[in-house]
């Protein structure tokens, strides 16, 4: 369909008024949310991720794509939407860092996640507590400092003292964070930016 | 009663005083004002003039403090000679007390000249058995005012030889009311200060004569620290984590300031021994790892400084090289990452002394913002990010000889280069005034896409064909590689356009946050001050067009250079504006933008390349 191609495009250029436009002409010609998301939106933040992996897009490129993408969410907000999924993100406690974690956050939610967004300075407390009551299928954690990576470790703790380590799987992420750091600390998996997080993300729901 | 006429050379002055009146007090009446430190007391000669008319017979303390030769030619001491007939005297320059006044540049400004150190000439009489005073309180009651002994065994032991081999004409160097050196002679005017910038990006030395306030000697490099990490963040994690990080750190940035002080003296024919006072400036980092702080508590929130007020150090306990009892004087930092450099800015832009609204914002690394209101500070840093300092820009150097410092883009490009050599590369000014430019000509759209050739059909040629590819990807060309001094051609790349929205984004973000914070609009802002890295000076006009600063009136948006380091220089030439830095350190208010809702919407919005109106 040609207007979800414009859409796509709209997207990936970070044309916000322009994809906001074409989602409420979507939207009027009938077409259902969950179709505009997985159909156009999601493919196009797969575009977007690609290219931020083949260093043609960096932050702003992904930043105002984002911008565009929330646009269109924010119209079909309230519309039944089958969520693949929920995920509880955030920064680990004493570390301010967001762009990145945001980036993820957005990535996912263009994806078709259900994305609960704790902010930064998040203690292993309120991740859980967050989980909880969400039903979260996924614990993200973002740190940019090594000095607040041990957070994760004692988030992990907390989840499984809280009894829902087994159904929630912890995705980690963050400049100082490795995959063999994912291992020691025996989380489910390691992202190293926005776009493999939501491949990472999709897989862990498989799992 | 009767009256005398005091005519005083140079000059012809002339006065009319009751018999009896000393020379000092006629010299007063005439505008004249004499040195007299030890309180008129004939102990220190600094009032030293010559009568050049008939003189009165010597007093005692005159025949102790000059030989029979200067006492045959008319030579007294101000303090003591009473008028007892006309009489026409000669006065030194080195007998009067002249303010000297630093001009604040860009402002109308200017600073009375007052350092923390000064040196002062004595000829002290020679003891005798009517005056056997210990040598110590012989200099000490001269200079008066209640200078302080030395707190240092050194400058003691060298006293007793060195007055007497110099014949008791001596000059005595008082740092902060307290006597810190005596050297042989009068050698009060070799005096110097530095005062040193030190940004995350770029560090910068101003050697100061301190008498007068001039600078005598410039001299900047690229702050060595970044081979251990470009950003603060990274330096800081390096300092706290085990091994010697802190250490390596602290000895880059000494060796730094160290080198560039004796490059400045080196080229102003001064020698380190000549410079008794170091004033310093940075961000609250910086100046941990300069006095090698741990700075644990500022790798996490709510990130804790170990010291915030003024400190002060031997520069010999930290291995700077000047005067063997030369001090370092560390500008009090106000909270967070919100150093001492903002205070210098505050302090050179006269901010606190505002009664409207007024904005700073310092385009370099750390992107601090400052906003007076109603004589109310408060402060943020952006975390902006050195493309403004010419890091992470493909091409970017520092302000320095070869920078393409101004661009216009019409019918063709036409470049200014800094020292008027071939371009070697192109600095934050140039860098923003590319940008407006493209954009200007739409070469570049409002998201910073910087466009195909193919995209791009009509406009001039000449500016068309600059478009070009290379390994880095798309690019324009300022300066082809003929052109330029570099044998390759100077250009800005599509990511440098991309680190320059992230920069300008995270500072037009913060601004816009303080000022909704405190409920007021930007076109409220009566005077937006821009101020930056040494070189500097980034055009409004360009800054306006791509929305770095708001839209206001030109008038209203004034570029004032490297404020930090004016800042720096103020406080070491000037003790009030050094107690006036410590009061606004204690004043401003921190504003942590972390904790501000909004911030990340914003900076988005931001980063669009077109002019701010209204709120972000």
């Amino acid at each position: 369909m040609a207007v979800l191609d414009q859409l796509k495009e709209a997207i990936i250029s970070g044309n916000r008024d322009r994809a906001k436009a074409l989602t409420q002409q979507l939207l009027g010609e009938g077409m259902e949310a969950r179709g505009i998301v997985v159909d156009g939106i999601a493919p196009a933040m797969e575009v977007v991720g690609e290219k931020f992996r083949a260093n043609e897009f960096f932050v702003p490129e992904l930043l105002i794509a984002q911008r565009a993408m929330k646009e269109c969410l924010k119209l079909m907000s309230g519309a039944p939407v089958d969520y693949i999924g929920t995920v509880v993100i955030g920064t680990v406690k004493g570390d301010l860092h967001d762009i990145g974690k945001n980036l993820v956050a957005a990535m996912l939610e263009g994806a078709g996640f259900k994305v609960v967004d704790l902010g930064v300075d998040v203690s292993p407390q309120q991740f859980t507590q967050a989980a909880g009551e969400n039903s979260a299928n996924i614990v993200a954690m973002s740190a940019l400092l090594t000095t607040t990576m041990g957070s994760m470790k004692d988030t992990i703790e907390a989840l499984g003292k809280a009894g829902i380590r087994g159904k929630t799987r912890v995705l980690i992420g963050g400049a100082p964070v490795t995959q063999s750091y994912a291992e020691e600390i025996k989380a489910d998996g390691y992202a190293p930016d926005a776009a493999s997080a939501v491949d990472r993300a999709k897989g862990l729901l498989a799992a | 009663m009767a009256t005398f006429t005091v005519t005083f050379q140079p000059g012809g002055r002339s006065v009319s005083v009751p018999e009896r009146t000393s020379i000092a007090e006629a010299g007063g009446a005439a505008g004249l004002t004499l040195h007299t430190p030890c309180g008129r007391r004939g102990r220190c000669g600094k009032c030293a003039v010559r009568v050049i008319s008939a003189a009165a017979e010597p007093s005692p303390a005159e025949r102790r403090l000059f030989a029979e030769s200067e006492l045959a030619e008319g030579w007294r001491l101000a303090c003591q000679g009473r008028v007892t007939w006309d009489l026409e005297v000669h006065v030194p320059a080195s007998a009067l007390i002249v303010s000297h006044r630093i001009q604040v540049e860009g402002t109308g400004r200017d600073i009375l000249v007052e350092p923390s150190v000064h040196k002062t000439a004595l000829r002290l009489p020679p003891p005798d058995l009517t005056d056997p005073r210990d040598d110590l309180s012989r200099v000490l009651d001269a200079l008066g005012g209640g200078t302080r002994a030395p707190d240092s065994l050194r400058s003691l032991r060298e006293l007793p030889g060195l007055m007497r081999s110099a014949g008791y004409h001596v000059t005595a160097v008082v740092a902060d009311n307290m006597l810190t050196a005596v050297e042989p002679g009068d050698t009060a005017e070799a005096a110097y200060g530095a005062a040193v910038d030190i940004g995350t990006t770029t560090v910068v030395v101003y050697l100061c004569h301190l008498p007068t306030g001039n600078v005598v000697g410039v001299a900047s490099e690229l702050n060595p620290q970044a081979q251990y990490g470009e950003d603060v963040v990274s330096r800081l994690q390096l300092a706290t984590s085990e091994g010697d990080g802190l250490w390596r750190l602290n000895r880059a940035i000494v060796q730094a300031v160290d080198g560039l002080i004796g490059r400045a003296a080196g080229e102003a024919g001064v020698s380190r021994e000549q410079v008794y006072e170091i004033a310093v400036v940075g961000n609250t980092c910086m100046g941990h790892l300069f006095l090698g702080l741990p700075p644990v508590g500022l790798v996490r929130l709510p990130f804790v400084s170990a010291f915030r007020s003024a400190q002060t150090a031997k520069a010999a306990e930290l291995g700077v090289r000047i005067h063997p009892a030369g001090r370092i004087y560390m500008v009090p930092n106000i909270g967070g990452y919100v150093g001492a450099d903002t205070v210098g800015v505050i302090l050179a832009s006269e901010l606190d002394q505002s009664r409207g609204l007024r904005v700073a914002v310092d385009i370099g690394t750390n992107g601090e913002i400052v906003v007076a209101q109603g004589g109310e500070l408060y402060a943020c840093s952006t975390a902006a990010g050195p493309a403004f300092e010419g890091a992470r820009i493909s091409r970017g150097m520092r302000a320095a000889a070869g920078a393409i410092d101004r661009v216009e883009i019409d019918g063709d490009v036409s470049y200014h280069v800094i020292g008027e050599v071939a371009p070697t590369g192109i600095c934050g000014s140039g860098l923003v005034d590319a940008i407006a430019g493209l954009v200007r000509v739409g070469l570049v759209d409002e998201t910073g896409r910087l466009r195909k050739p193919e995209e791009v059909g009509s406009g001039p040629e000449k500016v068309r064909r600059r478009l070009t590819e290379n390994a880095g990807g798309p690019e324009f060309v300022l300066a082809s590689a003929a052109e330029s001094g570099v044998g390759r051609p100077v250009a800005v790349t599509a990511r440098d356009i991309r680190e320059a929205q992230l920069a300008k984004g995270a500072i037009a973000a913060g601004t816009a946050l303080v000022l909704e914070m405190l409920g007021r609009r930007t076109d409220e802002v009566e005077q937006f001050l821009l101020a930056g890295a040494f070189g500097n000076y980034i055009r409004r006009e360009s800054a306006v067009a791509i929305g770095l600063v708001p839209a206001l009136p030109a008038e209203r948006i004034v570029s004032i250079g490297n404020a930090a380091g004016l800042g720096a220089r103020l406080v070491l030439c000037s003790v009030s504006l050094r107690r006036r830095g410590e009061e606004i350190a204690r004043q401003v208010q921190h504003v942590e933008l972390s904790e501000q809702e909004g911030f990340y919407d914003r900076f988005t919005e931001a980063m669009a390349l077109r002019p701010l109106s209204g709120p972000v």
